[in-house]
């Protein structure tokens, strides 16, 4: 039996360089040199290790691009060209060193390896593909792949675009191995939290990170890097061991520094006369490297030696044997102090062995052997590895990668750093256009694919990469400029509805890449799947005083819309609530069981009372509903009103107890000053008290519920409240307009001095002395409705207030389709929906910054967050909205985009039964 | 002569109210922006603060956001790093000017999250996870963590991959 495993790494990857319009561009010879340097002699390793049956584990990541350009067909083409003409200058060669006396041994060296490699090429008709895909299918090879472009994923702004590189991907890969990969490898090595959510969508079930990435995550691993760790989402997070990769990559103390191997920056593409190699040369005169390489590295001076061959080769079987040695070492040291065997996770660029290092080739292929003979050391994939132990340590881990300094740096630099706001405008153009074509004929269809290849391929890791080493720079930033300037004209033909056949083909032609692409990926709702950590479904059994249709504040239409989402991703969701005239007691409705209080139950005058008699008809009903549908998964309880029932049923059914907070009697009140208070409070404190997780409905909610009952922050989860945009007229873009004879400032909402309306009128004289007449609306009825009024009097802008009264949802949409500005100017504020309205209708908006108003709203981006209170604020940032009906429509379209990707209902119930899993788990 | 679709520039402008930040590593981050045209013609001769706040976690504490960062901005800048920042902590930056002794902002960016830069040195619970589409075999209890092995990875981590950012 092993005393440890040995997993190596293999990543394969070089960005889509083929240019079809035109022959002889430069850069294609990264690909052909990656051929016949790398590839084709790893594969011809792979091969004789199979033939000679040595049992070896290696994990091959592959780039779609590079699948891409393995498989095309003008590119194969091409390479035999550039083969050929290799050949020709190898035979020269031979011819020119058959007579020098120090490199005579060398004559004919590559003219060989040359013929070998065509011959191998040929042998494989070409494709590489048909003997990886064998050497998968006999078990030596994992094959995985990465990003569709190898972008670099913690420097994207949306989930949508981390999709897009990882499905676009996987579907590519299947398309060629006939089967899901099982595993990514991250383009260099790039994590941030919330990926794993999104490889768990996709079936994916490991990945790698570098060393710090396991060694920082949360809490620290007890295995160290000696065992992959387990994410929230359940994809397990493979970290790289430092030793494996010092010995193999470190310039100075690592094996390819041997002053035996060769010499990489001697090449006869530089030393030889241009007279002689000036053919075999890029338009006959650049000097590039053409793989024929003379000399050994000898040593750190400018004087190089003759290649010696054979000494090479003992150096790498050397080298091979002192990694096994080590690694052995390693891992029974390791093994001393975990019960389980430890894993050596040793990942490399596939570029490194061969090209880079032209000895890499030999020395896999010897540590192969290697191995095979260590009977106390094994190869493993990941997979194997997972199969012996499944379950390991769950950890949260934090962002990185494997670049210089270990996280983005390499990638975001004062070089590079100008790529992001392209970048990230094309991600956010690419969703908007993505939503707003669900289903696309042709040729918006045709469009829409070729702006998400533009957008994939400006977003490759290789152009800030190139940027920043310095090393065929202008190049990289023509792609990157050309792909964003591709994806621009793409997108505006679809904004401005007038697609150029000539231009649509004429991009197309340029990148021919990912032929089944479907650029709904983009959309920003995403998939409608379940979260990685819920069940299939759960029965719920879910408690509110009100539902419709009775409503009476914004609760009932929370808890509809909620159980509805939940109900759409799968779950049986039981409400047992108040009785509503001309309901009975048990309706179906859109899915969800309503059941209700016989009326006969609720008899009292007190409203104390009358609450006690509801919570007791809730906890009949439950026993009763337990008998009819059978046991419930948990019990979702909405504010104290249900609190003493939700408590008892959790207790007497065993039931976790998920408990929504909407808001609180402290800070409706702003404080405590009677015993009705002071009793509701104790009641919500108790609720509080017993829940298994508590759910407030903003950041600001979630602080005040933790202070105010006690309650430890993990235990608390924050999830907004959500909005049905699709429900809310939008407002038609009014022209931009300085016209001021009809300007409405709307407000909506109770009036109640909490609300802020008294802010918003001290605010209109100001504003009016700024920007002109202006007109405000109040809609809404409430106590402090006469103090309202002789404020307004008092500061003489009665004239221009105008109390609207209560409103219904049709009236609402009316009031916001006139308005100029919506104006929330709340002291307090749990959560602020009537704001999520506003936005939904694309009204520009001024909101207090205040409890959860804040997380709605992105201060100067889609809307203005004033200081609660502050009338000279109010009025400034109001004005400058009604002076500026340019940005006003700016906020207002960013706004409603926002409202209909972040507050949907559907994002709320896949949060939701997140914290229903974690509720679950803790009991 | 290229086709045209072959030399293509970048956009001067988007004419958006656009603020990103990004982290850069435990210790940095980036953050571009960009003013509609009609806010930045406003706004041309005015001089504009870069403010920096350390924004509190949503549940677990209970402050307001602390400014930690304010400086003038150099006319037409339209990016900026903050360096040496405390690590495992949220950021946000805002632009504003200063009108008659009042602070008027105009924009905010996102908030960021910048990574920790070392292991955690307390110890806490440890739990067990099943890997996704994996078979779960029991595991036995852990016999004696390893923290010496943790701690001499990352005291080797300045050399590996040729990442050593003194070479």
């Amino acid at each position: 039996m092993p005393a440890g495993y040995l997993c190596l790494v293999l990543h394969g990857h070089l960005p889509l360089v083929h240019h079809p319009e035109q022959t002889g561009v430069l850069e294609e010879r990264w690909f052909f040199e990656g051929l016949t340097e790398c590839y084709l002699p790893l594969l011809n390793v792979f091969s004789a290790l199979k033939t000679d049956q040595v049992n070896f584990r290696i994990t091959l990541s592959l780039s779609p691009t590079l699948i891409t350009m393995l498989t095309n067909e003008l590119l194969q083409e091409r390479y035999i060209e550039h083969l050929q003409k290799s050949i020709t200058l190898a035979r020269l060669e031979r011819e020119r060193l058959s007579a020098d006396p120090h490199f005579k041994h060398l004559a004919g060296f590559y003219l060989d390896k040359l013929l070998e490699i065509k011959d191998i090429y040929e042998g494989y008709q070409r494709n590489l593909i048909y003997p990886l895909k064998q050497l998968q299918q006999q078990g030596h090879l994992e094959i995985i792949t990465t990003c569709a472009t190898h972008g670099y994923l913690p420097l994207m702004t949306s989930r949508a675009s981390w999709r897009a590189q990882i499905k676009t991907a996987l579907d590519l890969y299947a398309g060629h191995f006939d089967r899901r990969p099982a595993g990514i490898w991250l383009p260099e090595c790039g994590y941030a939290p919330g990926l794993d959510e999104i490889l768990k969508e996709y079936d994916i079930t490991y990945f790698f990170v570098d060393t710090h990435g396991i060694a920082n995550s949360r809490p620290a691993p007890v295995y160290g890097i000696f065992a992959p760790v387990c994410t929230g989402a359940g994809v397990a997070a493979f970290g790289r061991d430092p030793e494996s990769s010092r010995q193999v990559w470190d310039r100075q103390g690592g094996y390819p520094g041997d002053p035996y191997y060769r010499e990489f920056y001697r090449d006869i593409g530089y030393d030889l006369d241009i007279d002689y190699i000036g053919p075999f040369l890029p338009g006959g005169h650049l000097r590039v490297d053409t793989g024929f390489k003379y000399h050994r590295i000898t040593g750190n001076g400018p004087h190089k030696e003759p290649y010696l061959p054979g000494a090479a080769r003992e150096r790498a079987a050397r080298h091979a044997g002192d990694f096994c040695r080590r690694r052995l070492a390693q891992l029974e040291r390791a093994a001393r102090v975990i019960n389980r065997r430890p894993l050596a996770v040793a990942p490399y660029d596939a570029e490194l062995f061969g090209h880079w290092w032209f000895e890499g080739p030999w020395w896999l292929n010897y540590l192969c052997r290697e191995v095979a003979a260590t009977e106390s050391l094994a190869m493993v994939t990941p997979t194997e590895y997972l199969q012996e132990y499944p379950e390991n340590q769950a950890a949260d881990l934090a962002m990185c990668s494997w670049g210089a300094g270990g996280y983005n740096e390499y990638w975001l630099n004062p070089s590079n750093d100008w790529i992001y706001k392209h970048l990230h405008r094309a991600e956010d153009r690419m969703s908007a256009l993505a939503d707003e074509y669900p289903q696309a004929g042709e040729p918006e269809k045709r469009c829409l694919n070729q702006a998400a290849r533009e957008l994939l391929l400006a977003q490759s890791s290789d152009w800030p990469f190139i940027i920043h080493s310095g090393t065929a720079v202008d190049y990289a930033v023509r792609r990157f400029k050309n792909h964003i300037g591709r994806f621009n004209i793409l997108a505006d033909m679809l904004a401005n509805h007038s697609i150029h056949e000539g231009t649509l083909h004429d991009i197309e032609s340029r990148s021919r890449f990912l032929p089944d692409i479907d650029y709904r990926i983009y959309r920003s709702s995403g998939p409608a799947k379940r979260p990685a950590c819920a069940r299939n479904s759960y029965r719920i059994l879910m408690l509110s005083w009100e539902y419709p249709p009775k409503t009476v504040g914004g609760l009932a239409r929370h808890v509809h819309d909620l159980s509805c989402a939940l109900v759409a991703a799968g779950d049986e969701v039981h409400v047992i609530t108040c009785p509503a005239a001309g309901k009975d007691i048990f309706s179906l409705d859109q899915g969800v069981y309503v059941h209700r209080i016989h009326r006969e139950l609720l008899t009292a005058e007190n409203f104390m009372e009358w609450i006690n008699q509801l919570n007791d008809g809730m906890v009949q009903a439950a026993d009763r509903l337990v008998e009819v549908f059978g046991s419930f998964d948990l019990v979702h309880a909405h504010d104290w009103l249900v609190g003493t029932a939700a408590g008892e049923i959790s207790d007497r059914l065993r039931l976790p107890l998920v408990a929504t907070i909407h808001a609180t009697e402290h800070g409706r009140n702003r404080g405590l000053h009677n015993d009705l208070q002071r009793h509701i409070h104790s009641l919500e404190t108790e609720l509080a008290r017993r829940a298994t997780m508590i759910i407030g409905c903003s950041g600001y909610m979630g602080r005040e519920i933790a202070r105010l009952f006690n309650q430890p922050a993990d235990k608390l989860r924050v999830i907004p409240n959500g909005v049905e945009a699709e429900s809310i007229l939008s407002a038609p873009n009014k022209p931009a307009t300085k016209d001021d004879s009809n300007r409405n400032i709307v407000f909506l909402g109770r009036l109640v001095p909490e609300k802020g309306v008294q802010v918003l009128i001290k605010a209109l004289p100001q504003i009016q002395q700024t920007v002109g007449p202006v007109k405000l609306l109040i809609a809404g009825k409430g106590p402090y409705q006469p103090e309202l009024e002789s404020l307004a009097e008092g500061l003489g802008v009665a004239g221009q207030v105008d109390f609207v009264g209560f409103v219904n949802d049709d009236a609402r949409n009316r009031l916001l389709c006139e308005a100029t500005v919506a104006v929330f100017p709340s002291l307090y504020e749990p959560f602020g929906i009537v704001a999520l309205e506003a936005m939904a209708a694309g009204v520009p908006l001024v909101v207090s910054d205040t409890g959860g108003l804040r997380d709605v709203i992105e201060h100067g981006v889609d809307g203005y967050l004033t200081p609660p209170g502050d009338a000279h604020m109010l009025a400034r940032y109001v004005s400058e909205l009604i002076k500026n009906p340019e940005l006003a429509q700016h906020f207002a379209r960013r706004a409603r985009r926002n409202v209909v990707t972040k507050f949907n209902w559907r994002q709320i119930a896949s949060a939701t039964l997140e914290v229903y899993a974690e509720a679950i788990n803790r009991t | 002569m290229l086709h045209y679709i072959d030399r293509l520039e970048l956009p001067q402008w988007y004419d958006e109210n656009i603020m990103n930040m990004m982290a850069v590593n435990p210790t940095t981050v980036h953050l571009y922006w960009e003013l509609a045209f009609g806010q930045w013609k406003a706004l041309q001769q005015c001089i504009l603060v870069l403010n920096l706040y350390d924004v509190p976690s949503s549940v677990s504490e209970e402050c307001e956001p602390r400014l930690i960062r304010s400086l003038q901005l150099p006319p037409y800048t339209e990016n900026w790093y903050f360096n040496d920042l405390q690590p495992a902590r949220r950021y946000q930056a805002e632009i504003g000017r200063q009108e008659d002794q009042r602070f008027y902002s105009i924009i905010k960016s996102n908030i960021v999250y910048i990574p920790p830069a070392t292991p955690l040195a307390t110890t806490q619970e440890i739990k067990w996870r099943p890997t996704a589409n994996q078979v779960v075999a029991a595991a036995g209890p852990v016999r004696q963590p390893i923290k010496e092995t943790v701690q001499e990875l990352t005291e080797s981590m300045s050399f590996y991959m040729g990442i050593n950012k003194a070479s």
